[in-house]
């Protein structure tokens, strides 16, 4: 009697196992096969956690500068102060409280460039891919030449058009970022574009508006996510790279970029100014980059283990 | 004795746990210069079967014989090098899609030569010699211009040409040919099948033709096996098991082809769907779907018998019923 | 009767670019395509890749627009239409694709594919349309549940019906079916053509069958068109043109399809060489350098579609070479 039970048991075990999954559910078993994916997952939860609730998570505010402790190390270093964890620096603000609410700007700025070059590259990738005669050749060749320049040198001279400041600085950085999505987009719509359920959409009437966003778009979908979640770890980077130059955020507002920039002159005397947010661009920008990775197991058809 | 003697093999795939068997007590017997057809809906085993028999599941699937006899050689228990020896060499095989199956970086006549180097250690002119001829033996007009080209440059066809050109280039005893024409259009396709038997003749190879195509197989096998989630449900003479069926499976298949229910209204096909790799019936694999089931046919297995010309894995055989 | 489909002269021609400063060469996809189709019937287009089939099914479902020729649909000239008439006419025309794996949106549910064609055409509420959908459904063998499932959770007979309801959703006068069998397996294929004829039946719908594969051809179809290289080489009803092909191309073609029984078989024709390039294509008559009945005026006219006993076709030597 056992063993049929067992057998009724592994039975519905396979039907279970045989049963299709949601996509969400599909997706997350996917993305928490990666270790990596889940570890960057939970530090990324973190630092958003602590850049919304930045007011109350950090211990002081993130501008006012006590002079009595001037760049104090860290607290577990010689001449470190346990009230100031990750000590001060050169004008006596506290490290730990700038980078909470530096975390604050960078998603920012890491979001919203994401999103203005993703709008705008998805919808003339689009466009590219659906007219390839005239307009698409025209908006390839235009992105051909925005790629054809350093990246950074691009963002420099946008900047010194518009003139410096946050808003500035995330144009910047989408401009930049733009062509990509472009290519991504026109790429994976062309293949698209040749699939029998486009051409059946085609023939159930349905017009190029329909075509584009409803019937073609969601089947792009993937690799898009994957490249925004990697170009979202760029834009960091670049607004710390334009910060550091001067160009990006201005002091006293904490940034990451900034932060690092303000703090050039004292590396070989305060080695934890310059340290602790190169350190916190690094960690973020990996554990996104981690994130990507597993994204794209995850939503990426051609990697998927079920034929 | 048998060229190829294969005896009771199953294919499992998945965990230890929750196995699931591609390939389940398969026997099956090729001498040499015969040509055997095994046929099969996708997903009844019969390419993982030649997979598993050439080595290429490694890794993938456990492979379990109680003889897996090529030539002689126990195919189970020689080595890796020795068995690659033979594979390729004594046995060789030609794909469904010829265009994937040739190498896109490199020219036809490199990829024959390379081929005959490997196996046969031919160096030089001879090569260059071996190569003519072979593709000569295929039939492929203009051969010696065309071993300068590229995969992409040669048609379907004459890429089904090349592919088998490579496969025969060492005499192999055993040729196993996967879907050879489902990817072709039907006149290159008789032009293929025609080919095929000829160099089989010649070469006096055994061949063993995989394909879904009952007609194709009607025409130039001698023998054939009918699979069917995994098992070998029918086996017999192609004359005898075409004409009186003893497996429903068999019939069935048989009646839902368009040719044979010319004049009828409707083609009669068999309900339902083959069984998934996890919930296969307990008893007779065909038993959720055939017409003449009984309760024996639930809850037992049946085994592979003799019945009149052929052997088939029934209860109720549907020759034995007739008599 | 009434005729819904009429197509004259139909062409199609593609540029091809050959390369940097080089002029673009002009390829003849459909070359001067003419037939008539009448409602609830079945004109089958047969031929080999590359003959124009799926240009042909392009231009029926307006998804391109002809180079040259005239095509009615329903009484509506589509070529010189106004734009406005022209779309109405979208409903009126479906198509069931080759690959039901590629066919189906693989992120849109069930539903939302079976309910687009009506969203998009009709004024319907969205209770209605699921209503709609769920009978459809019902009539194509689907279960309610299916409604609110993605493709991938279907096996390709499954989906295959599903292409079919989706075809169907709008009670389409024609339904252009491209291959729609030849991804599917046997026992899988007979209950899919088996749909095709029930729902033809009950709706009255027309039929563009392309096959290549003349056994399900003549289960299907009413009239025969064959094609080579973008034109029609014979038209004419199923009965005479299976019992007595006029044209070589037709024999050749039902001589190299493999049959099951041996007294089916004919004495293979052997045709040589393979389609040539339609970017290069033969002088005269196309399949002149094919055919085992050439002589010198097939290499110098083109042969024109003629009637003849009955059937049209498009040989010098039709009478001569008559069985």
């Amino acid at each position: 009697m056992a063993t049929t039970n067992n057998l009724k048991a592994a039975a519905a075990e396979e039907q279970a196992a045989l049963a299709f999954p949601s996509p969400m559910k599909e997706f997350w078993q996917g993305f928490s096969h990666n270790r990596g994916a889940v570890i960057g997952l939970v530090f990324m939860t973190i630092v958003v956690f602590c850049a919304l609730f930045a007011p109350w998570v950090a211990p002081y505010d993130p501008i006012e500068q006590y002079r009595e402790h001037m760049l104090t190390p860290p607290a577990w270093a010689d001449g470190g102060m346990s009230q100031y964890l990750l000590g001060t620096d050169e004008l006596g603000r506290d490290i730990l409280s700038r980078l909470i609410h530096g975390a604050r700007l960078s998603l920012m700025i890491g979001l919203m460039s994401v999103l203005m070059a993703m709008i705008p590259g998805v919808i003339l990738g689009l466009v590219a891919a659906f007219f390839p005669r005239v307009v698409g050749s025209l908006i390839m060749r235009l992105m051909d030449i925005m790629m054809a320049l350093p990246s950074l040198l691009l963002a420099v001279a946008i900047m010194a058009i518009l003139g410096p400041g946050l808003i500035n600085a995330m144009i910047a950085i989408a401009v930049v970022a733009l062509p990509a999505y472009v290519r991504l987009t026109r790429a994976s719509a062309m293949s698209e574009l040749n699939r029998d359920y486009v051409t059946a959409s085609r023939v159930a009437g349905a017009g190029t508006l329909r075509l584009m966003f409803v019937t073609v778009l969601p089947n792009c979908m993937a690799p898009l996510i994957v490249h925004a979640t990697m170009s979202f770890s760029s834009a960091i980077l670049e607004a710390a790279a334009l910060g550091f130059l001067g160009l990006g955020v201005q002091p006293p507002t904490p940034e990451w970029g900034t932060m690092l920039a303000s703090a050039r002159d004292y590396i070989e005397r305060a080695w934890w100014v310059v340290t602790l947010p190169g350190l916190t661009i690094l960690l973020s920008v990996l554990a996104i980059n981690l994130m990507g990775d597993g994204l794209r197991d995850a939503l990426d058809p051609k990697l998927k283990r079920a034929a | 004795m048998s060229l190829l003697d294969i005896h009771n093999l199953s294919v499992h795939f998945g965990s230890e746990k929750h196995p699931f068997a591609a390939v389940d007590g398969l026997d099956l017997t090729v001498n040499q210069g015969e040509i055997v057809g095994i046929v099969g809906e996708s997903g009844s085993g019969k390419s993982v079967t030649m997979m598993a028999m050439m080595g290429l599941l490694e890794g993938q699937g456990r492979i379990l014989a109680d003889r897996l006899d090529f030539d002689g050689k126990n195919l189970l228990t020689i080595s890796g090098r020795e068995r690659r020896r033979i594979v390729g060499k004594d046995i060789a095989m030609i794909f469904q899609d010829p265009m994937t199956s040739l190498n896109p970086s490199y020219t036809v006549g490199y990829q024959i030569r390379e081929v005959l180097a490997l196996h046969q250690g031919l160096r030089g002119a001879a090569l260059n010699r071996r190569a003519l001829e072979l593709m000569e033996m295929v039939e492929i007009p203009a051969a010696k211009s065309r071993l300068e080209a590229y995969p992409h440059q040669l048609s379907g066809g004459m890429s089904q040409r090349v592919v088998i050109a490579m496969a025969i280039a060492c005499n192999p005893k055993l040729l196993i040919a996967d879907e050879p024409t489902t990817a072709l259009d039907v006149t290159i396709q008789a032009q293929i099948m025609e080919l095929l038997v000829n160099l089989q003749q010649s070469q006096n190879m055994a061949l063993i033709m995989i394909t879904h195509d009952l007609a194709v197989v009607a025409e130039v096998a001698h023998r054939v096996a009918v699979m069917y989630a995994g098992q070998v449900v029918e086996t017999g003479p192609v004359e005898a098991l075409f004409r009186h069926p003893a497996h429903p499976y068999t019939e069935a298949l048989l009646a839902s082809i368009p040719e044979h229910s010319k004049g009828a209204e409707r083609l009669s096909t068999l309900p339902g769907i083959v069984p998934g790799h996890y919930d296969r019936p307990r008893g007779c694999l065909l038993s959720p779907r055939c017409p003449y089931v009984q309760e024996v046919c639930r809850a037992d297995r049946p085994a592979l018998l003799q019945h009149g010309a052929t052997a088939a894995r029934c209860h109720f055989p549907l020759v034995a019923k007739e008599a | 009767m009434s005729t819904v489909l009429s197509a004259r002269d139909l062409a199609r021609y593609y540029e091809v670019s050959q390369g940097f400063m080089k002029p673009k060469a002009t390829v003849k996809a459909l070359n001067g395509v003419s037939f008539d189709l009448e409602a609830g019937r079945t004109l089958a287009v047969v031929g080999e890749s590359g003959c124009g089939k799926s240009t042909l099914a392009r231009q029926l479902t307006l998804v391109e627009a002809p180079s040259a020729g005239s095509l009615m649909l329903d009484g509506v000239d589509v070529t010189h239409g106004v734009q406005k008439d022209v779309k109405a006419l979208r409903a009126k025309v479906q198509m069931v694709f080759q690959n039901p794996y590629a066919s189906l949106n693989p992120r849109q549910k069930i539903g939302a594919q079976l309910g687009e064609p009506l969203l998009i055409n009709t004024t319907l509420s969205a209770a209605e349309r699921e209503e709609k959908v769920k009978a459809m459904m019902a009539r194509v063998g689907l279960r309610p549940e299916h409604y609110y499932r993605y493709p991938h959770m279907f096996s390709g007979g499954q989906r295959q019906r599903i292409a079919i309801a989706r075809a169907m959703m709008l009670n389409p006068k024609i339904v252009v079916a491209d291959e729609p069998t030849s991804a599917l397996d046997v026992s899988i294929q007979a209950q899919v053509l088996n749909l095709f004829m029930d729902l033809q039946d009950e709706l009255r719908t027309a039929y563009v069958f392309i096959s290549h594969n003349l056994a399900v051809v003549e289960h299907v179809a009413d009239d025969v068109m064959v094609m080579y290289l973008g034109r029609a080489v014979e038209i004419g009803s199923k009965a005479s043109i299976y019992s007595r092909p006029l044209h070589p191309y037709t024999r050749a073609l039902l001589s190299a399809t493999p049959s099951i029984h041996p007294e089916d078989r004919q004495i293979k024709i052997k045709i040589q060489g393979e389609l040539p390039s339609p970017l290069n294509p033969p002088s005269g008559c196309t399949f002149h350098k094919r055919c085992p009945y050439a002589v010198d005026r097939c290499k110098a006219e083109v042969p024109e579609l003629r009637p003849l006993e009955g059937q049209q076709v498009a040989c010098h030597r039709a009478e001569e070479i008559a069985l």
